[in-house]
């Protein structure tokens, strides 16, 4: 006995299509957001890597003050 | 009615007089009795023949038709005929079809060729030969492959299951990236405490910093 294939009906195919086209839409503009959200990170990490080369610099400065005025 | 020409012959004669010189200045005298002119209720005591300001009105124009013949008469203009251009029918119903279909849309109707161009060279933007138009398509239309079906659609058994099983997928998947946004709000939210704190205790700092300086080099 041959088996033959079941077919379900889908009334609103015309607007799952249109569902999906606007499902790639928003897919496309999510990943434009994460791309420059990772821009952001990017530069937060480098004024993040400034802000550290400072705080050395400034604990730099005061061990000297404080060598030469306490030590 | 003499009263009423004599009056004008005075404007004529005043008139003349205006013109070869100028009036004496009138005595102080005068003045004074000009000052004690009766008012218009007094008129009768001059007689009948002073005709009162309010009746020149009415006699003018019962004596207007009399005195057609003077200068006063307005004179007949002509006027020159204003014929409004008749137009025929045809001509009409030619101009109200042009404005019912403009110009662009029948641009548009025989801009359109007999066979229709390949969908991809949809994309690019189009120029219309023949001196009409230059089309620039801004937003790429979005082609739909498959023609529009007409009627019921059917899929077959396995592939619908294989479509739920994506989308119950799918659904698992949006809940995860919105836990994930969720995660990232909170860390974002956390670095955000966490400059403020930096910047609370830099403020700190140069607030110390300036009076170490006023000490050691102001004082």
């Amino acid at each position: 006995m041959d088996e033959k294939p079941i077919f379900v009906k889908i009334d609103a195919y015309e607007d799952i299509r249109d569902i999906i086209n606007i499902v790639k839409k928003k897919i496309s503009e999510a990943r434009g957001t994460l791309d420059r959200i990772h821009q952001l990170c990017h530069e937060e990490e480098s004024e993040l890597e400034a802000w550290q080369n400072e705080v050395e610099d400034v604990e730099k400065r005061v061990s000297t003050i404080d060598k030469s005025l306490f030590a | 009615m003499m009263a009423l020409f004599g009056l004008f012959g005075k404007k004529k004669e005043t008139a003349q007089t205006k013109e070869m010189s100028a009036p004496p200045a009138p005595p102080s005298q005068l003045n004074q009795e000009d000052t004690s002119i009766k008012s218009p209720q007094h008129v009768d005591d001059f007689g009948s023949d002073f005709i009162h300001i309010s009746d020149l009105g009415q006699q003018a124009k019962h004596e207007q038709p009399m005195s057609s013949s003077t200068s006063l008469e307005l004179p007949e203009l002509e006027f020159p005929k204003l014929e409004i251009p008749k137009l025929e029918e045809d001509e009409i119903k030619k101009a109200v079809q042009q404005e019912v279909t403009p110009a662009h849309k029948k641009k548009e109707t025989s801009a359109v060729p007999e066979e229709l161009p390949d969908l991809e060279s949809i994309h690019a933007p189009a120029e219309l030969k023949g001196g009409d138009q230059l089309i620039t398509i801004k937003e790429p239309i979005e082609l739909r492959p498959t023609p529009r079906p007409k009627g019921p659609v059917f899929i077959r058994s396995d592939q619908f299951k294989e479509i739920k099983n994506t989308l119950n997928g799918l659904r698992e998947t949006l809940e995860k990236s919105e836990d994930t946004l969720n995660n990232i709000t909170e860390i974002k939210n956390r670095g955000d405490s966490e400059y403020e704190a930096w910047h609370s205790s830099v403020e700190a700092i140069q607030r110390k910093l300036l009076y170490i300086d006023r000490t050691l080099f102001e004082g």
